[in-house]
């Protein structure tokens, strides 16, 4: 039998409530619950993190702005259900990939082609959009044992280590 | 009350507290085994992250231990011997296959949740705040564990095989875990340290409803007595050994 | 557009500093490139985890524990990140895993020398990581997205495994005697495995004109060992340690620490796979692999059947959608 790494789920972090989720990466799981779990340890290992949420690699509709050039979008891909949309976008190589719109579609393509249309004053190098109802999310009452445990592992920082005092006094010696 | 009546009650607390320090940093040990080698990149994340926190409430316990009896944390753990150790026998056992790690882990970590929820209620402050700090990690430690026990017992035949067997080979050892000290009585009826005994059965309780759910059955044979926390198998030797070797090439110096 | 005209139009993006991102076009050579050299940087933190981490049941301390520990975890961390990176170029882990285990990829040779002592932890700390953090540092300017942003997060958290080492090894040099000798002993040990980290001298690396040309690197590796000599060197002398070099020479000109010559023999045995430790390493990679597979089928099996059968166990009901916001 081939091996099996797991399907990937993509992980959406919210590092401060004032401040809208971002993609941080993927991660390996079974399904949806271990990739919850998954996603904790992998990138929560230091703080800060107020939630997170994680969709199935393959839910998730990523398109860049060379691609959306090259072949633009059709407003009515492959209709469905009107469901919730979210709509990440990245302005430039420097910032992330964050959340930018809301909105009702019937298909992530649709989705996207209305976010570019609403919103074509906004760059983005790369969009991502998930259907709200494929993602799994930390709960407020996961917050406590879920991100609170990170802020005290203060021995991951480097600033605990006083290297470069520890250097000087010993060339004064 | 941040301080105990008399040297007779801290005797008993900094005893029991050393029992307790002792099984995190021994479970800790072994979970940290499997550094490098658990079954797939995202867990061998997700277990050092357990085997941190381990090691985490180790230190606050023994640290708590330092303000009742001024034992150096480090001096205790490195200079020991290993017949002075009072951890469950149950954590000293080799980390075995990974059904036999996720089991007994599981045991531990519901024990946990029980055992912290009853020390926060201790009328001794010291020990009710470290109960709710090292809670809170505990509280993730038995989501990730109980989803690892019902996937694995309910996963393929070989999994749950395996996990029945982990089963039958720790179950032996599990009353060990309610297992009250001599005189322990004493800080129960004092509101210092919850009833073992009481917390025991809720525990089996659940434990058993939990595994039966996971596919799992307790085997029906356990030791006729729980062995004393002075009692260890042969396994703990060897641990001490390894874990004091580097600190105990200069005894006094800085590490 | 024809390719001729699509790789012109490649190139100028980056020579504006452009990212390149997952579904941009690039050429098939940049994309089998990154992918060679991104997995065989993630296979290296794996990799890199087994000489560290048979240390962790040994650490002196219960704060040097929980710091190894960490540290260790960490590596795993970065491997993870990297095995992302080169997925999003359509790499798959499995196919990934199975070229290291099976030796056709490649990790960095300096995974194959032993750990004596625990002085090679602070050591290993303070020069590998040290050195690696030069090389990541250069790779988060690199042209491709993904390998870039994989790289500015390790860059962050790496410089606590340098310095927890170089804390190890100051403590150490300033120690007993024993302790200085078996620091001294540690950096005798791993010095010129540590240089020839940084690759082979620029005349020699095949890879390297492409790569620079393509933005994925934007130092030599010659110009890298040197910046990372500088920095050593005097706070080695300053610790009263010394490195394994008769030849080493300050060049009152450049200003630059000056090396004696590399054995590039012992390079190229360890990279073909005949260093101490190869058989080692990716045996004991294999068995965790193999030990693993019943569990990862368990994990696969129960997902497929609650998809098939409905959930099993207790359900988790999801909370009230909150939505953080610009």
């Amino acid at each position: 039998m081939p091996d099996t790494q797991w399907p990937r789920f993509e992980v959406f972090l919210i590092e401060d409530e004032r401040k809208p989720a971002e993609h941080v990466g993927s991660v390996h799981a079974p399904d949806p619950e271990m990739a919850l779990l998954n996603a904790r340890d992998v990138f929560v290992r230091r703080p800060h993190c107020e939630g997170l949420w994680v969709a199935a690699s393959g839910h998730v509709l990523f398109r860049t702005a060379e691609e959306l050039a090259r072949d633009p979008v059709s407003q009515n891909g492959h209709p469905g259900e009107e469901r919730r949309y979210l709509v990440f976008g990245k302005p430039n190589h420097r910032e992330p990939l964050a959340l930018a719109a809301c909105l009702s579609a019937q298909s992530p393509e649709e989705a996207l082609a209305q976010a570019l249309k609403e919103s074509s004053a906004i760059e983005s190098v790369l969009w991502a959009v998930v259907s709200e109802a494929e993602l799994t999310r930390s709960d407020r009452n996961d917050r406590v044992s879920f991100f609170e445990p990170a802020a005290t592992k203060n021995y991951k920082l480097h600033a605990e280590y006083p290297t470069a005092r520890l250097m000087k006094e010993i060339r004064q010696k | 009350m941040t301080s105990l009546p008399d040297e007779q009650t801290t005797q008993l607390v900094a005893g029991r507290l050393l029992e307790m320090a002792d099984d995190e940093l021994i479970l800790s040990h072994r979970n940290s085994e499997w550094t490098g080698h658990a079954p797939i990149l995202e867990e061998d994340i997700a277990f050092a992250n357990i085997a941190q926190d381990e090691m985490g409430h180790a230190l606050i316990w023994y640290e708590l231990l330092r303000s009742l009896t001024g034992r150096d944390p480090d001096r205790l753990v490195f200079f020991r011997e290993p017949c002075e150790y009072r951890n469950l026998q149950m954590v000293e056992l080799p980390k075995g296959d990974w059904a036999f790690t996720v089991l007994r882990q599981y045991l531990f970590d519901t024990w946990e949740a029980g055992h912290l929820e009853a020390l926060e209620q201790s009328r001794f402050t010291p020990v009710a705040e470290a109960a709710q700090k090292i809670g809170k990690e505990e509280r993730y430690h038995l989501r990730h564990t109980a989803a690892w026990l019902c996937r694995l017992g309910r996963g393929t035949e070989e999994s749950n095989s395996r996990m029945q067997a982990a089963l039958d080979q720790l179950w032996p050892f599990h009353s060990q875990i309610w297992a009250a000290p001599p005189d322990y009585e004493r800080l129960v009826t004092e509101s210092l340290m919850p009833d073992l005994a009481r917390l025991g059965s809720l525990w089996e309780d659940r434990v058993r409803t939990e595994l039966s759910e996971a596919g799992l059955t307790p085997p029906g044979f356990g030791q006729p007595s729980a062995p004393l926390r002075d009692e260890h198998t042969e396994h703990l030797q060897p641990l001490i050994e390894e874990m004091q070797q580097v600190a105990r090439l200069e005894t006094e110096a800085g590490w | 557009m024809t390719d001729e005209a699509r790789l012109e139009a490649f190139e100028a993006r980056i020579a504006r500093g452009e990212k390149i991102e997952p579904g941009d076009w690039m050429p098939e050579q940049y994309r089998k490139q990154l992918i060679r050299m991104i997995s065989q940087h993630a296979h290296s933190e794996i990799v890199g985890m087994l000489p560290e981490g048979a240390w962790i049941t040994r650490a002196p301390t219960l704060r040097r524990k929980l710091v190894l520990l960490a540290k260790v975890q960490d590596e795993a961390g970065h491997g993870q990140y990297l095995y992302h990176a080169a997925e999003t170029l359509g790499a798959t882990r499995e196919q990934m895993l199975d070229d290291l285990l099976s030796s056709r990829a490649k990790y960095s040779s300096v995974f194959n020398y032993p750990t004596l002592s625990w002085a090679d932890i602070g050591v290993i700390g303070w020069l590998v990581d040290g050195a690696a953090i030069i090389n990541q540092t250069m790779l988060a300017k690199s042209s491709y997205g993904p390998y870039s942003r994989a790289m500015l997060r390790i860059c962050a958290e790496e410089t606590f495994h340098k310095k927890q080492g170089q804390e190890m090894v100051i403590l150490l040099s300033q120690g007993t005697p024993k302790q200085r000798a078996m620091v001294q002993n540690a950096i005798n040990r791993w010095w010129w495995p540590t240089l020839m980290m940084f690759g082979p001298h620029d005349s020699e690396s095949k890879n390297s004109a492409e790569l620079m040309r393509w933005g994925v690197k934007t130092r030599s590796n010659d110009e890298l060992r040197q910046v990372f000599v500088n920095q050593l060197i005097p706070d080695l002398h300053a610790l009263g340690l010394s490195v394994p070099d008769p030849q080493l020479r300050f060049d009152e000109e450049t200003g630059n620490w000056l090396i004696g010559p590399i054995d590039w023999d012992e390079f190229w045995r360890v990279v073909k796979g005949n260093g101490p430790c190869n058989a080692e390493r990716l045996e004991a990679r294999r068995q965790a692999h193999e030990d693993g597979r019943w569990v990862r089928e368990a994990l696969a099996a129960y997902a497929e059947k609650q998809k098939t059968e409905g959930p099993q166990g207790p359900q988790r009901p999801q909370g009230p959608c909150e939505f953080a916001r610009p």
